[in-house]
């Protein structure tokens, strides 16, 4: 059979992507439930928005000289994909990438996979396709969503915004993916290659917000993977921001080369 | 006759550590061939580089007369592989392992009778099989594409006597059918019971690689006596003797070769009790360990 190694990847991980994807329509179905309350008081949340400091904001990524709560897409943006829907993705994500190798490498049943005649980078390439599948379902799920919901609680909606975000979520994804595979093609150990991928996100957050509280340090921002996806802003603003797609998708595709030049080369029983 | 699988100064190093370091093989067509050694003496990182999950330091490794370099996928399609503690999907069930090994693999024509041998229940999942039952499904993987070589690595540590005789008579059979077995064991009698030729391995490197037969005619004797009289262990200075102990009237003598040098001597004297057995395989794989020290 053709995609022997990519089917068997999606039934394994079909629950997981079901718990995932259940659990960010959870998430906007709870924001767009309060929707309709923030909008009636949208002037007074926005006047109070600007009590805060506005170092505050730029921490999150967020411009709100721009903004306005009583937009469905600005209030989605900043309390759900700028940051409910990065923390499920990035869990996703990393649990994706740790099952196409590390994880098969810690329990010993890589020797099972690799017993059979198939050629590792077959192996490896279907497996990784069949992963970055199920996130671009997640990213359609969990962007998409939103539009059957408002529609259910009466919320207008710009499904344009939606589009873009989706796009841009995906390659964000893709990027984070990606990473994670690296970090699973290289490290035996699970829990290892888990703590490199989540570390590396979290000081690359770190980076997009000492970059923009701090001007001297600014150029720091291009080294983020958030600040190519700004979700505080994104459904609101329908903009790909500028290098998102060469940034992320550049970075997902020589990320996925290098990774399946190690594990073409790499011992895979230890 | 067909060599099946020909090794030649292969070297694998983790680091500073030489696991493997130089050993040359060759198991020819239609025999089982036992590789012995203790723990950490580079059995299973052998075995990894003949099975390709680790790449060789240096030195080469032809299967079926082709490079595994270039090309070890098609080797695979006829090679079953069996390690020891076999580590399968917990979640997934007997058939769901037998299913993708025949996705990846072609459909087998005795799926069937390997069940019902091993009398395996395909249906629990892998996390609830005992490891018996776990190691039946590990050897019914490896043996459902009928393969022409198959790569064991200590399959039956673990397991029970009839499970154990139940495997040896699978191997034989394929032997009779013309398969190549190649067994990493460190279960003397089993590779007594088995085997053709052994290799023995020791740090990395082949001590010895021996016919069972002559392995059997070079036995030890051990030679149990008790005196009625009192007997001089000066008396006992031949040259073939390896060891002797003794307790009061009765000594206890390993013999390597000829033993009518010993009974000679030791029949000039009245004997109570006397008993003379041969030693068995592990004593004279021992004796290969302290030479190769």
């Amino acid at each position: 059979m053709m995609f022997v190694f990519a089917k068997r990847m999606l039934r394994d991980k079909f629950k997981s992507f079901l718990i995932y994807s259940v659990a960010s329509i959870a998430f906007i179905e709870m924001f767009v439930a309060i929707f309709p309350s923030i909008k009636d008081q949208a002037a007074k949340v926005d006047q109070l928005m600007k009590v805060f400091p506005p170092a505050l904001f730029k921490a999150f990524n967020m411009d709100i000289s721009s903004m306005s709560f009583g937009n469905f897409e600005t209030f989605l943006s900043s309390k759900y994909l700028g940051m409910m829907w990065p923390v499920l993705l990035i869990i996703f994500a990393i649990s994706l990438a740790n099952y196409i190798v590390v994880n098969e490498i810690e329990k010993g049943t890589i020797e099972t996979l690799m017993s059979l005649p198939a050629k590792r980078s077959k192996i490896f390439l279907q497996r990784y396709f069949a992963g970055l599948g199920l996130l671009a379902g997640f990213c359609i799920i969990g962007i998409f969503g939103a539009i059957p919901l408002a529609m259910l609680h009466g919320v207008d909606f710009a499904i344009a915004n939606y589009f873009t975000a989706a796009i841009v979520a995906f390659l964000f994804a893709w990027a984070i993916y990606s990473l994670a595979i690296f970090f699973s093609t290289i490290f035996s150990e699970k829990g290892k290659a888990s703590m490199m991928s989540g570390g590396i996100l979290v000081v690359m957050y770190v980076l997009s917000v000492v970059a923009a509280l701090n001007d001297n340090l600014v150029n720091l921002k291009y080294f983020s993977f958030f600040h190519y996806f700004n979700g505080s802003e994104l459904l609101a603003k329908n903009v790909i921001p500028d290098y998102a797609v060469l940034a992320l998708g550049g970075f997902g595709l020589v990320a996925l080369i290098v990774s399946l030049i190690i594990f073409k080369r790499r011992d895979l029983s230890v | 006759m067909t060599n099946v699988i020909v090794i030649k100064d292969l070297k694998k190093n983790f680091g500073s550590l030489n696991a493997v370091d130089g050993i040359d093989m060759e198991v020819t067509k239609g025999e089982i061939f036992g590789f012995l050694g203790p723990n950490g003496a580079g059995k299973s990182t052998t075995i990894r580089c003949l099975m390709g999950f680790n790449t060789p330091s240096s030195g080469s490794i032809s299967i079926f007369g082709r490079d595994i370099k270039t090309h070890l996928n098609a080797i695979k399609k006829h090679v079953g592989y069996l390690p020891g503690n076999v580590k399968l999907y917990d979640n997934w069930t007997g058939w769901d392992h037998i299913n993708f090994f025949e996705d990846a693999r072609g459909k087998s024509k005795n799926i069937q009778s390997l069940i019902e041998r091993f009398d395996f229940n395909p249906t629990a999942k892998f996390r609830h099989l005992s490891s018996g039952n776990k190691q039946k499904l590990g050897l019914i993987l490896a043996l459902m594409h009928e393969p022409k070589l198959l790569i064991m690595d200590e399959p039956t540590v673990g397991l029970d006597p009839l499970l154990q005789l139940e495997i040896h008579k699978v191997l034989k059979e394929m032997r009779e059918e013309g398969a190549t077995i190649f067994i990493s064991s460190h279960n003397l009698p089993e590779v007594e019971t088995l085997c053709d030729r052994v290799a023995i391995i020791k740090q990395g490197k082949i001590v010895s690689i021996e016919n069972i037969k002559s392995l059997g005619e070079k036995r030890l004797h051990k030679i149990e006596v008790r005196f009625a009289d009192n007997f001089n262990l000066s008396e006992l200075k031949i040259p073939n003797i390896e060891q002797i102990d003794s307790i009061g009237n009765s000594i206890s003598i390993t013999v390597k070769g000829d033993l009518n040098p010993v009974l000679d001597v030791i029949t000039r004297h009245k004997i109570l009790d006397l008993e003379i057995t041969h030693a068995s395989l592990e004593d004279v794989f021992m004796k290969f360990y302290e030479r190769a020290k």
